[in-house]
């Protein structure tokens, strides 16, 4: 079973090496913003999801990363790649301190606390002159997304390739302790801050490389479109739906609500609100813990014999 | 299980191959069937009420040029998602619009913002874009060449006021307004046009958005004591400004404020403070411009309120898009962008005329100023409603 789901996974990664050059532009744009959000959902699901550390603010890293890429490529001659991999490092670094710092807040305080963070970087974007301001930063204009996409989608493999190793690892093991009852954790002997930065640094790291992307993907950067607080909202919806805190959770909200909202909001903008709401609400009421762990759940009752892998909670 | 391994593989394949196969398709169109325009427009989220004015302009436009025989000979049809007031958003459903919908034109989005962004997919698909909605200078001077700016550019809003002063011999100049992306780009401009105009900068510092007191930079602005006051404002701070001048006493002899004072608030909310204050407004329904009295007729018939400026630069730019078209015989892109490169139109908007960067040149930036409770145009000097009343009368006169 478990060298079929590997084979599935390559070829699934094979095509989406080698569709995208031969799609066309809006396919290309489509499958880079689905694979975004995948990855960005897979960041915030390692802190919230596995830690129970739940933010609102790690959009602060995935402007920090977009920002750093905008003021490399505008003031140097180095490639929007080098960029995006200094905004990666510049955002784990922020991270530490950070770290140390906010995750002594915990529930509503430290997402609240998040959430203030995103917004004082904002402000910060805005005033400070290396930034442009409020007026932003133009990068000169790309001649095709196909760089940003294959960034993307290898940030992606590897955050999904990550979050396995994590839920098959001691680490994840004392994340998720830490997450049920902190301590009683740290009376079992689990230094409960330092693996709780661990997290943080991961899901820090995840956003901070893919603003970079975004930043050439889009030409220009402002404080309200990199900051935006409906950046994380999306990746929280999509993790919550697909299920909080598993391997396949990220994956299977971020396809699912990026293709619907792709296939009904462009037309109906407003009936497509109501009709979204009313299936994040329905979705919630009978699978609460998202669609993940009850698949999980299904298959194992159908094989008639316990192996909850995916569904360990 | 074997079956069904290779069943999900061959049809993963299958959905990659309709993907390539869809996307290849030629871009070929009958003679007889409508020429379908493209654009996003911002329907909900944070500029979802100018933007509806802009649609407004590109569908009273398209019902207009329908009802006269269309163009080539076919009938018009528009074509519009909703890109949410986001870029990302709009990038992709401009390259839907394009790849997918295979459309005949596009034309540009709502704000300096999201134009940014969607010029990229414009110039990579070659596609002229015709943009209305993007005020800002930087989103042209990128080395882009398919993109040509249906507004006003926000730097040459003080060349009016400036001139004038120049007129009058005033030297000394103070410069101010809001620190964001917009105001910050009509006073940019302002010291290469002092030293042309052989005037000095005294004064040069913004404040910052949202602020509440003006006391502090008012009393900045009065030591440095400048013959003209420019100032970038949105419509509460050019109140607070002012309010802040008369308090600390301080008439220069011309107080601009931005486009604050093109609000018709700002009168009710000044009284007689407001007279002798300029701004700049980018089209007023009393311009004389070629069709702009039925253009603000025919379009209140049709949806029951008046036209604002964002609905003008709309139907201005499709005035000269569909120009270019007639002139060129087809719908070729490159014919076309070499056309709106070179040519001059009046418009509702004033005459277009564009720069090497396609970045307007040829509308006017009208300067108007307020007397005895209204507003009135005073540059250029050929759609001028008065004199310039020059110097800013002192507080003990208002």
């Amino acid at each position: 079973m478990r060298r079929i789901g590997i084979l599935v996974f390559c070829v699934v990664v094979a095509l989406l090496i080698v569709i995208p050059p031969m799609a066309n532009g809006y396919y290309r744009s489509l499958f880079y913003i689905t694979l975004l959000y995948v990855a960005l959902a897979y960041g915030w699901n390692v802190i919230s999801g596995y830690a129970g550390y739940f933010s609102f603010g790690q959009v602060t890293f995935f402007g920090l990363g977009a920002y750093v890429t905008a003021i490399v490529v505008t003031k140097t001659p180095l490639p929007w790649e080098i960029g995006a991999l200094l905004g990666g490092v510049v955002s784990a670094a922020f991270a530490v301190p950070l770290g140390y710092l906010m995750l002594r807040l915990r529930g509503p305080f430290f997402a609240l606390g998040m959430l203030g963070l995103a917004r004082t970087l904002q402000v910060a974007a805005n005033s400070m002159g290396i930034t442009g301001g409020g007026q932003g930063l133009f990068l000169p204009p790309g001649s095709n997304a196909l760089s940003v996409y294959y960034w993307t989608l290898a940030i992606a493999v590897l955050a999904f390739a990550g979050t396995w190793l994590i839920d098959h690892s001691a680490f994840g093991l004392r994340l998720q302790a830490l997450r049920e009852d902190e301590q009683v954790a740290a009376t079992l002997g689990v230094h409960v801050t330092t693996q709780k930065v661990y997290a943080f640094i991961i899901s820090a790291a995840i956003p901070g490389l893919l603003g970079g992307g975004y930043a050439w993907y889009l030409t220009y950067v402002n404080p309200v479109s990199v900051f935006s607080t409906s950046i994380d909202l999306q990746a929280v919806a999509m993790t919550i739906l697909g299920g909080i805190g598993t391997v396949w959770g990220p994956l299977i909200g971020g396809v699912l609500i990026s293709q619907i909202s792709e296939a009904l909001a462009a037309q109906y903008p407003q009936a497509f609100l109501m009709i979204f709401g009313g299936l994040v609400v329905a979705l919630l009421v009978f699978l609460p813990r998202g669609i993940a762990p009850a698949c999980a759940a299904a298959l194992s009752r159908r094989r008639a014999r316990a192996k909850p892998a995916e569904a360990r909670t | 299980m074997k079956q069904t391994r290779r069943q999900m593989i061959g049809s993963t394949a299958v959905a990659g191959a309709a993907l390539v196969v869809g996307s290849s398709f030629a871009r070929a169109r009958a003679a007889g069937r409508p020429i379908v325009i493209g654009g996003t427009i911002s329907e909900t989220g944070a500029y979802a009420n100018s933007a509806k004015f802009q649609l407004r302009g590109y569908q009273y436009w398209v019902k207009q040029q329908n009802a006269k025989g269309g163009l080539l000979g076919r009938q018009l049809e528009l074509k519009t998602y909703d890109d949410a007031s986001d870029a990302a958003n709009a990038v992709r459903l401009y390259q839907r619009l394009i790849d997918q919908d295979h459309v005949d034109l596009i034309v540009g989005p709502y704000s300096s913002e999201v134009t940014a962004s969607v010029a990229n997919v414009s110039q990579q698909h070659k596609m002229v874009m015709m943009g209305p909605g993007g005020s800002s200078p930087k989103i042209y001077s990128r080395g882009l060449t398919y993109i040509f700016q249906g507004i006003q550019q926000s730097p040459l809003y003080i060349k009016g006021p400036m001139e004038i002063a120049k007129e009058h011999g005033y030297k000394t100049i103070a410069v101010s307004g809001e620190d964001s992306l917009f105001p910050r780009s009509v006073v940019a401009g302002a010291a290469g046009y002092a030293k042309e105009m052989g005037m000095t900068i005294v004064f040069d510092q913004l404040y910052p958005h949202n602020a509440s007191d003006y006391t502090s930079i008012a009393q900045k602005i009065k030591e440095a004591n400048p013959d003209v006051v420019l100032s970038a404002c949105y419509l509460p701070d050019s109140i607070g400004l002012l309010r802040a001048l008369k308090q600390a006493n301080f008439a220069p002899k011309i107080l601009y404020e931005g486009v604050g004072p093109t609000e018709p608030n700002f009168g009710q909310q000044n009284g007689k403070d407001a007279d002798g204050v300029m701004g700049t407004a980018n089209w007023s329904a009393e311009l004389k411009t070629a069709g702009n009295a039925e253009f603000v007729k025919g379009f209140t018939a049709d949806f029951g309120t008046p036209p604002d400026y964002h609905a003008a630069a709309a139907f201005g730019g499709l005035e000269v898009l569909g120009a270019a078209i007639t002139k060129v015989g087809s719908l070729d892109q490159d014919k076309l962008r070499d056309e709106l490169s070179v040519m001059t139109m009046r418009t509702i908007m004033g005459t277009y005329k564009v720069d090497k960067n396609g970045s307007q040149v040829g509308y006017a930036a009208m300067v108007l100023q307020w007397k005895n409770g209204k507003q009135f145009v005073i540059y250029p000097k050929d759609e001028a409603q008065m004199t310039a009343m020059v110097p800013f009368p002192s507080w003990s006169t208002h």
